[in-house]
Parts: structure tokens; sequence; C-alpha cells
């Protein structure tokens, strides 16, 4: 999943980007408000899965390197890198049921 | 504990009464629907402090001694900022701890009345009668550009009248408004008649209560960007202007025919009102010219009197402050000179009288007295 | 704006809705965003986003009113605590809640904190502590360690020339009209948590008119200590929480 980078301060709009080479219809746990993040990188530290890292590829409208979830599979929807996140650059799903075959 | 002169509940609108200025006052607030009171005991105020403790529960209004005037002050400004009507008393060292607070009240626009019972400085200074803080009020009081509407009463029944007055032009225009009175005044006693007035509430669409149902709002003073603090205030400075042209005020005795004018307000006046009795009775012509607003000052109605006479005496409880304002009001076109005691003397009517022969001996010989003359 | 769920998902956590979409001026890692968070969080769970006057302080979070959406007072710096007692006293049913940083409440606004804390009135206090003063560049607060640098403290903070941190949470419990007194922490996620139930308790305690409620939050200065954000929840971890300590100072309802 790629988290793309936008122009606008404002909360970017419900659309969810697709999980890159997934099958169509799997979605990604998080919604990263690429705009926000200012690459504190607390939210790496919080995540047991290593399921995160700053995209050095990309410089957003703040001028950091924007919060990028490098392994969506891995991800547990556990939420430590929303709690940790001081710019509420997080938003975070579960399926309602047990979904992916990934234990929990 | 110093008890109240009068019960307040024989204190009927229209009734003739012997009442202690400072108590006067805080009625005339309560009466003029004051919703809270905060203030800090300092002599020569502290009765007005007291009748508020008493009369403000019996009215299910809001009464705090503050820990300080630092205190009191902001929580004058709380208060305020939601809509509420606000009255705040304190003495010369007292009002210079709510300077801070009233800079703030300006910039944000919050509405409040300021009772400052004058006394003796600087610093600790006395607690006798003084006029010495006209500066502080005039001149903005706190740091940034700007101004607030100073009343000055100088007899009891119109610190009262002016109480109603003040918090209407505190809500009209959104600003602090102050009530320069003196120890004289806080502390004498004289016949009233009761003229109490509740002025209308406005509508404070701008003020703090809870965003019920509409977007937040902030009560603030900081504009950070310069381009949006010179918009602010040049607002600011239009609003001045309108007051200074809708709200000046003074009043006059004797000037039909003077040949000289006393301009004193306050306590001052009234010595200066005996003074002129006692010269008319030797012959000298002698009016008085007592501005209400010493801000904003009624230049324009003193330089037309001005023009009308030989010289100008200004009587201050001070070292010379108003005189500033008067010189610059006839702006060199007739003598000024200046009578003042400091320290909390108070002028005498003999002192003002000789002020007056001097001045009237200097301008019958064409001499221009531009001196300030302070008796050691 | 809401981001919609996927079909099929639920959400598990969101942006609180009385965060404004404003992107914060703080510095990458500051505490102040996840305090404002939880603020925001908690007053949005107990409805009193409509009924909250809040009055905001001078330092970093100056700003704060342009983040959380309910009406604010600004007021001087280190005067919230009397600001919010005069909006109190005249507007008897609206949530009062102050928001301070070191310098504002214990520096220039101790007077206003003790004797609103002594009067007991009812009023939520949030103390954010991140032993420095971050917006005027670093210099040293109350709150500051010792042997800690700051700008005005070049070579570390020296009892004899400076003294000792002050602990103003600890001195304010002494006194009955404080309902309550807990200190939390934002320097991890488990930490976080306990700082939101130590402010609902706050709130809580104010709706119930038990008396002043005050919650002192440690937090960092990524910048001001001259750290990384993940270095800064570390020192505050390991050595700011065992000189300022999390947990419940004192609960004089649950005495009653």
């Amino acid at each position: 999943m790629i988290a793309v980078a936008r122009d606008s301060l404002a909360l970017p709009g419900a659309e969810l980007p697709a999980l890159a080479g997934s099958a169509p219809g799997t979605w990604s746990p998080l919604h990263i408000a690429t705009d926000r993040c200012k690459g504190c990188s607390l939210c790496i530290g919080a995540c047991a899965k290593q399921a995160l890292a700053l995209d050095e590829t990309r410089v957003n409208v703040l001028g950091y390197h924007p919060i990028l979830l490098i392994d969506p599979a891995a991800c547990t929807s556990c939420a430590l890198c929303a709690r940790v996140c001081p710019d509420c650059v997080f938003t975070v799903f579960a399926a309602a049921k047990l979904p992916r075959g990934t234990a929990r | 504990m110093t008890t109240a002169t009068i019960p307040p509940t024989t204190l009927h609108h229209g009734h003739r009464v012997l009442m202690k200025g400072n108590e006067a006052m805080a009625e005339a607030a309560i009466r003029a629907g004051c919703d809270a009171y905060f203030g800090y005991p300092i002599t020569p105020q502290a009765e007005l402090l007291e009748w508020m403790a008493r009369r403000m529960p019996e009215e299910g209004r809001v009464f705090i001694q503050a820990e300080s005037e630092l205190g009191a002050i902001n929580m004058a400004l709380g208060a305020a900022a939601t809509g509420a009507r606000v009255l705040v008393s304190s003495s010369s060292p007292g009002i210079s701890l709510m300077a801070e607070g009233m800079s703030y009240m300006a910039g944000a626009e919050i509405p409040m009345v300021l009772v400052n019972v004058m006394r003796g400085g600087p610093g600790l200074g006395g607690i006798g009668p003084s006029q010495a803080d006209y500066f502080q009020a005039t001149k903005g009081h706190g740091h940034g550009d700007y101004r607030v509407p100073v009343l000055a009463p100088s007899s009891i029944g119109e610190a009262m009248a002016l109480m109603a007055d003040a918090f209407e032009l505190a809500e009209k225009y959104r600003t602090p408004v102050f009530i320069l009175a003196d120890g004289t005044l806080g502390q004498a006693m004289e016949p009233v008649e009761l003229q109490f007035r509740e002025p209308p509430r406005l509508v404070a669409g701008w003020a703090a209560q809870g965003a019920e149902g509409r977007p937040p709002r902030v009560v603030k003073s900081m504009h950070l960007e310069p381009e949006d603090l010179e918009i602010h205030n040049r607002h600011l400075q239009a609003k001045f202007a309108e007051i200074s042209a809708r709200e000046v005020r003074w009043a006059s005795e004797s000037l039909e025919d003077a040949d000289l004018v006393i301009v004193a307000y306050g306590t001052a006046a009234r010595v200066a009102r005996t003074a002129i009795s006692h010269a008319r009775d030797e012959g000298l012509r002698a009016g008085l010219f007592r501005p209400i607003t010493l801000w904003p000052f009624p230049s324009a109605a003193l330089a037309a009197v001005a023009a009308r006479t030989r010289g100008i005496l200004v009587v201050e409880l001070s070292a010379g402050q108003m005189v500033e304002d008067v010189r610059l009001a006839v702006e060199g076109t007739i003598p000024v000179a200046f009578e003042g005691r400091t320290g909390g003397m108070v002028p005498t009517p003999d002192e003002v009288l000789e002020a007056l022969r001097r001045l009237q001996a200097a301008t019958a010989a064409g001499r221009t007295v531009s001196t300030v003359e302070v008796r050691p | 704006m809401t981001i919609e769920a996927p079909a099929g998902a639920r959400v598990i956590f969101e942006r609180p809705e009385l965060l404004t979409d404003r992107s914060t001026h703080y510095c990458p890692g500051c505490g102040h965003g996840v305090v404002h968070r939880l603020i925001a969080e908690v007053l949005g769970e107990m409805g009193l986003g409509s009924r909250t006057i809040a009055v905001a302080p001078v330092g970093c979070a100056v700003f704060v009113y342009d983040y959380i959406g309910v009406d604010f007072v600004e007021a001087p710096h280190g005067r919230a605590p009397a600001v919010a007692t005069g909006i109190r006293r005249v507007r008897p049913d609206a949530f009062v809640l102050t928001y301070q940083g070191d310098g504002d409440l214990a520096a220039i606004g101790t007077a206003e904190i003790i004797h609103a804390a002594g009067r007991g009135e009812l009023l939520t206090a949030v103390f954010v502590n991140n032993g420095i003063y971050g917006m005027t560049g670093g210099q040293m607060a109350p709150t500051t360690l010792l042997g800690q640098r700051s700008t005005s403290s070049p070579n570390g903070r020296d009892a004899a020339l400076d003294g000792y941190p002050i602990p103003m949470t600890e001195m304010l419990a002494v006194m009955p009209g404080v309902a309550y007194a807990a200190r939390g922490s934002v320097a991890d996620a488990p930490a976080i948590g306990r700082t939101k139930q130590y402010l609902r308790r706050a709130c809580e305690i104010q709706l119930e008119g038990r008396g002043f409620a005050i919650v002192e939050v440690i937090s960092n200065c990524p910048v001001g200590w001259r750290m990384t954000p993940t270095e800064s929840m570390e020192r505050l971890r390991d050595v700011v929480a065992k000189q300022y300590r999390p947990g419940v100072i004192v609960d004089r309802t649950k005495e009653a």
C-alpha cells in the first residue's frame, strides 16, 4: 500500500488506496494522512511488527519524509501507532470478522 | 470591620441619603446590573470591596476577594469574556498591577469597568487623595497602542450616575472603561439623591459561552502576523476615533463672562469652585471648565472656551498631568498656568485663589505664563 | 472530515471530532499533540464540547485554540486559573478547562494556580510539564531537572544557583480544595492510556462538583532537549519519570 502524498493540508478524502499487488477488494488496515506526518518516528518505535518506516523517496507538503506502512500483512490493527502519534496521522481499521488468515 | 453606613434595604431610587463615596459607587454598580465583582483590599477603597462582599451574594451575584490585584483583573477578564457585566476596583499601586490585564482586554475588546480611587504615589506612596494617575489612565496604562474611556466624577452623586454610563460605554464599544475617583471622593460622605439606572444589555455575539450549535469562538488579543495585527490596530484606532467623536463630556460654571478659566476635575474641581466664588467676590471674573471624560479629552470645547478668555489655570492633585493636555488643546494661543499639590495634600481654595490672582496680574500685564509651579 | 471504513471493516481508532483539521505548529514528536488529542477524545466522549469554555496559555500551546474546537479565552501568561475562575463563577453551567505549560503554571502563574486550587474552584487544570521553555527558545523552567542543560542554564541546572525543580502538583495536592491531583506521561502508549483515564476522572470531578482537579502530564521537548523524538521519550520514561513520578497523587473523592 502506498500512501499518496497530497498537496493540501486538509484531511484527505474517503477513498482508500488499494493494497498493491493483492487480490481485488483487499484493503489496508491503516489510512495515513500523509500531509500531517512530521516524520517523528514515534510510531515506528511503537509498532511491535516493524511494519512502519519513513518513506525516504518522497517529501510531504510539510517538508518531512512521511510514514509508510511497509508491511500491511503484518499489521494487527493494534493502533499503538495511532495512540503515540502527536499528529493524528493514522486511522485504524480491523476486519469485522477475523480476516485474511493471519493469526492475531 | 467597617460597618455599612446605611442599610441597603432602605436605599430606594429617588431617596435622599447621606452616603460614603465608595459604598455609593458599589451600590450604583449593583443597581446597574453588575454580575460580578473582583477586588483586593487596598486603602482608600476597601469599603467598596466590603460593600460588594455583603451585597453581591444577597443578590445572587459573584463576589471574589482575589489573591492580588493581578488575580482580580484576570478573573474579570475571564468573566467579562463570557459577556458578563463586571466591575473591579482598586487604588493606584493595585491599578499598576492591572495594566497587563487592561492591555489584554483592550486588545481582545472585552468590556469591563475599573474604578481607581487614586492615592499618593509613586510606589507605595501614601493613602491621601491624588490625581497623579491621569497619565496612567489616559495614555494607555498598559502596553500597546490603545486608549480607554476615562470618566472623572467630582461628586458622589455624579459617581453613581457615571457608573451606569461606564457599563453602557464599555458594552457599546467593547472596551474597558476607567472611573477615576480619588481618596476624598471615596471616603467622604455626602447627601445624594439616589438615581440608579440599569443600562439595557446588548447581545454579546462575540463572547465565549460554549459552542452550542455554532462554530467555536476565541476571545483573544494575539494576531501573530504583522499584517493581521496592523488590521486589528486600525480597527481599534477607528473605534477610538468614534468614541472621541461621540462620547466627549464636560461641564462648565460661570464661563459666560469669565476672563480666566480654571480647568480641573474631580476633587480639584470642587476646590476650584470655592476659589472661583471667592474670586468673584473680589471682582475677578473666573469660571470653571470641568472635563468629565479625561479621555477623550474635551479639547475642542476647551479651545473654544479659551478663545474667549485671557488665561487658564489648571489645578490638579499632582505635579501636573492634565495640564499637558490643556496646553495641547489651546496650542499656545493663551497662557496656561498650573497649581498643584502632591503627596496626598489637597490644594486649598486660598492657594487656588492666590494662583488666580497671579495669573490675573500676569495676563493683565501681557506677559505669558508658562512655568509649572508646584508648591514645595 | 471523516474517513469511510472499507466495507466489512470496523474503525479501531480515528481522529476525534473535537480536533480541528489544522496541522499543528508543534515540533515533530512533541507531546502537546498527544495531550490535545486526549482532551479532544475525553470531551467528545463525555459530550462536553458545546459546554466547554477553555482557557489558553502563553507558551508553545498558545495556539491550542486553533486545534481543539471549543470556545476559548486567551489568558495572559500564567493567569489562566484566574481567568478560568472568572468564567466558572459567572457561567455555572459551563465546563471550564485550563491548559498550561510549566512556565505558565509553575513560574509566572504560581499565585494564580495555588489560589484557584486553594479555593477549590470547579475547574479541570491540565499542566503539561516538559521541563523547558519551548516557545522562547529552550530556557530553563522551574521544573527543569538538576544538571539539565538549557539556554539559560548552559552548564546544567545547579542547585546552588538555580534552586531545585519545583514539585507543583504535590504542593497543590496538600490543600483540601484540591479534590484530585494526578500525573500522567506521554512516554509510551500505556502511559498515554493511563493519562487519558486521569483526564477523564478530572473532568468527572468537575461535573460532580467535588472541587479542583489537576492533571499534570510530563511531556517531552525534542528540540529543547536536543534529542530525537524517540530519544526524548526514552528520557521521559527513564529520567523525568523518576523525579516527577506518574500516578494519582491525591484523590479526596475516594477518602470521602
